[in-house]
């Protein structure tokens, strides 16, 4: 109990600076559907603060509470004091955890996708195999199990790090990028790696592919292991500081998130290379050409929580892929937010509602997003309401026909 | 403490999906947005039905527990905090837009509806509801009516209260009470709406309101006046009213909120200026033009600059450094107090006198900003709460500022309500004959006091004891 509280002094200041002006409730996904005060961030500082104030006697009792959230960031980015929200809830899950360990499950989850990449890299496949072999297909790549309430995305027959590791030079070479996949590309959406592959190959740009997967840190970060994301940070930086390469390219916005913002903050490194989504980078360095989806019908797009609201390169996309856009009036979060949806599918589900009503009562033909996460949850929303259509990655129209 | 055949009886009408007993969840609505010591409830409860509301309050007052209604808890003055425990009743079950009226320009909502909702709900079939609260992207029209919320357009709009045409509130019998019409007159019987508005939350428990809604303006065009000397800025606020000039929004910054504002954001504002003014006027275009010009002219006689914002960009810049200003204020220290003192118009540049006054005396970092065309100031305290010796000063210094908005013949609270922060100076500035009434009158209606405690009235006997 000493040293919890000795954590959570730690984050006295930082707690100090919420003026408990309850702004947080009209952007977090949470409050939106339950309109309860511990789901949003001033409850869960109020939370914190009563424990470094003694008010509060078991701080073990409020784990559950630091942990019903999706680190969507929305409070952070909107909150008026500057309060660090996001900071704070991973210093607190560790804090916290430390009391309290992690329940079997995830404890297992974390071992498979950390230690054990080979087995990991294995029971995916083994998976793929399954959803394929038993499920029904009910858009391209994305099949309804038997037995199990949700369409999945089919896991890769094999990870894209294990197909595509290490240099892939491009003739007429430009620049030199890291491909970063993270672990969601690497085991599910290995088609977005190999298009970004081919894309930037193809414009000049060679690109670098890490010889094994080591993931951002985030969801150990977000389960309170907050020495193994450390060490998940520190070790990707030690990787690919020694590339020689420009920057570091991502296809995945909580990586990139991991990777340089939250995870060198908790880690204290200084990351050697700037690190940008794949979209970011084309744009930036005036890569490919424009496709037209005229013709497709009504199409919009996603952005993912860990990008900049609003419309993060939402203008990048009009113009490279023109074609009837449509902004939904609803710019919230997809309710994915990782190790959130595992524990908490129905309300994660709750939060994408609304999207999903809006995007079949508009009649949306194509959704696109550049989170493989938000993917992932919105595939799911679009297959309960049976529009036949998953989300894709931009890159999947703006390689056009080649 | 609530025995626990209560807390049984609770759950059977609201099930245990809106009742909550833990210290860590009922510990989440022991605040509000006030710096106070917060004080935790023995159970909150969320009707989801405003009949469960009548049976709420009828086992409360039967047990005399005492019964808090909350919205998003965003207030300004204490209000929500309940600081004799008991029960905390949210009203954000009750979140339901009953009727949208474009013929009889009304709507109907219930208590727990967000103020933006209702306002894009309003705005989607072309009609306009004014009041806006800093809070209203989170804040509840119930919250907003209990504490007379008021806003950036309160100087030509109005606030809160100018748009209730009617309430239903539940009494502490448990007996549905209604008040006013759907109708633009009404007078049958006591102004029972009027009555409601900046209650507190201490006669009943409010679960729906009829709201005024109006055609919106043609056009607007917004300004940003800049002055080397605050007290010249704020001799312009108060010729422009006295030249019957209404402008929509009329807001002022001081020097150290200017700077504040550009340190927190890099907008790009004069920081060497004394003072800004933000001014929009709004109405037909032609109308528009012709107190623009009035206002431009009257601003440059005292020495202003004025700066037109010409496209919606610009015009989202200008409103960017107001909407900014609290914030940036509050990124410099760990505590912020936020006054709501207000003047007679005329008295502004006193009123601005006086705060300066008051910060160079007490040495304290004030910030001022605020809705100076409503003689509403946000005198804005930046301290810290562990440092016992500066807030003492602190509160000295608010005292100050209390009576000097009294001796200019103001008001200790615009907008913001008196809670239980601004209690023990109410009586200065009302008088014990009005509080005995207000008294009376709570006692009339919530004999065994179960309706929000110690708040407004029911510790204005202990005060008027001790004195």
């Amino acid at each position: 109990m000493r040293e919890t509280l000795r954590g959570i002094k730690e984050l006295e200041e930082l707690l100090l600076k919420c003026m408990k002006c309850g702004f947080c409730q009209g952007v977090c996904p949470l409050y939106q559907v339950e309109a309860l005060e511990p789901s949003v961030a001033r409850g869960k500082l109020a939370l914190l603060e009563a424990i470094h104030q003694g008010r509060l006697e078991k701080a073990q009792r409020i784990t559950g509470h630091l942990e019903y959230c999706l680190l969507c960031r929305r409070c952070a980015e909107n909150c008026p004091s500057g309060v660090e929200t996001d900071y704070i809830f991973f210093r607190a899950r560790e804090v916290l955890r430390g009391i309290k360990g992690l329940p079997w499950y995830q404890r297992f989850l974390l071992s498979m996708a950390l230690k054990h990449s080979g087995l990991t890299a294995a029971a995916t496949a083994l998976g793929g195999a399954l959803v394929r072999a038993t499920g029904r297909e009910v858009a391209e790549k994305v099949y309804q199990p038997p037995l199990y309430p949700r369409a999945v995305v089919r896991p890769a027959s094999s990870p894209f790090i294990s197909r595509k590791r290490g240099w892939h030079r491009a003739s007429g070479e430009r620049d030199r990028v890291i491909l970063y996949p993270g672990c969601a590309v690497n085991y599910i959406f290995d088609w977005w790696g190999d298009l970004a592959l081919a894309y930037l190959t193809r414009r000049g740009v060679s690109v670098w592919v890490p010889p094994e997967n080591v993931c951002c840190g985030i969801p150990a970060g977000s389960m309170g292991q907050g020495g193994l994301m450390r060490d998940l940070v520190k070790r990707n930086w030690e990787t690919m500081g020694a590339v020689e390469a420009s920057c570091v390219v991502t296809l995945c916005p909580t990586c990139l998130y991991g990777l340089s913002e939250i995870g060198p903050r908790l880690a204290d490194v200084e990351p050697s290379l700037a690190v940008m989504d794949l979209l970011q980078y084309v744009a930036e360095k005036g890569l490919g050409e424009e496709v037209s989806l005229e013709g497709v019908g009504p199409i919009t797009y996603h952005v993912p929580c860990h990008y900049p609201q609003p419309g993060f390169m939402a203008e990048f996309l009009k113009s490279r892929l023109p074609g009837e856009w449509v902004e939904l009036e609803n710019q919230g979060c997809c309710g994915f937010g990782g190790t959130f949806a595992l524990k908490n599918p129905d309300t994660s589900m709750d939060i994408l509602s609304p999207k999903v009503s809006e995007i079949r009562a508009k009649g949306i033909k194509a959704v696109f997003t550049c989170c493989p996460g938000c993917a992932l949850q919105i595939t799911q929303g679009l297959a309960r309401q049976e529009m036949g259509i998953r989300a894709q990655h931009p890159l999947e129209v703006m390689v056009g026909d080649e | 403490m609530v025995s626990k055949g209560f807390k049984r009886e609770v759950l059977s009408i609201v099930g245990r999906e809106n009742l909550w007993e833990n210290p860590e969840d009922v510990l989440c609505y022991s605040y509000d947005a006030t710096p106070l010591p917060p004080c935790n409830p023995d159970l909150v409860v969320r009707p989801t039905e405003e009949e469960q509301v009548a049976r709420i309050v009828l086992l409360c007052a039967r047990e005399g527990i005492p019964l808090v209604p909350r919205g998003a808890g965003t207030n300004l003055s204490g209000g929500v905090v309940p600081v004799e425990g008991g029960v905390v009743l949210l009203t954000t079950g009750l979140n339901r837009i009953l009727e949208v009226n474009r013929e009889d320009l009304y709507v109907v909502a219930q208590a727990g509806v967000v103020t933006a909702k209702l306002a894009a709900a309003v705005e989607r079939v072309g009609l306009f509801y004014p009041p806006d609260p800093a809070s209203m992207s989170v804040s509840t029209i119930g919250g907003n009516i209990m504490e007379n919320a008021g806003g950036l357009r309160g100087l030509k709009y109005g606030v809160t209260k100018d748009y209730v045409m009617g309430v239903t509130f539940y009494d502490a019998n448990g007996e549905r009470v209604v008040g006013g019409a759907r109708t633009v007159k009404c007078v049958t019987g006591y102004n029972l709406s009027g009555l409601m508005v900046a209650s507190e939350g201490t006669l009943g428990v409010l679960t729906q309101a009829v709201l005024k809604i109006i055609p919106p303006p043609g056009a607007r065009k917004s300004m940003m006046v800049v002055y080397q000397d605050i007290m010249k800025a704020s001799e312009a606020v108060s010729a422009i009213i006295a030249a019957h000039v209404l402008p929509v929004t009329l807001e002022v910054l001081d020097s150290f909120t200017i700077g504040a504002v550009v340190e927190a954001t890099g907008v790009d504002l004069p920081t060497d200026a004394g003072a800004l003014l933000l001014i929009e006027v709004d109405g037909h275009p032609g109308q528009v033009e012709d107190e623009y010009g009035e206002v431009a002219t009257i601003c440059e006689r005292l020495g202003g600059k004025v700066k037109v914002a010409q496209t919606e960009a610009e015009r989202d810049e200008v409103w960017l450094a107001r909407r900014k200003a609290l914030s940036s204020l509050a990124r410099l220290k760990p505590t912020l107090i936020l006054e709501d003192v207000t003047v007679p118009r005329s008295q502004i540049p006193a009123m601005m006198a006086k705060i300066e006054e008051i910060r160079g005396r007490y040495g304290l970092l004030i910030g001022t900003f605020g809705h100076a065309g409503d003689g509403n100031l946000h005198p804005t305290f930046l301290t810290d709460s562990r440092d016992r010796g500066e807030m003492e000063r602190v509160e000295e210094a608010i005292k100050e500022l209390f009576q000097g908005a009294l001796d200019l013949g103001g008001t200790l609270s615009g907008e913001h309500g008196i809670g239980v922060a601004k209690l023990p100076f109410l009586v200065k500035e009302v008088g014990e004959g009005t509080i005995r009434f207000m008294k009376r009158l709570k006692e009339g209606v919530d004999p065994r006091g179960i309706f929000n405690p110690q708040k407004l009235v029911a510790a204005y006997e202990r005060d008027l004891e001790r004195d």
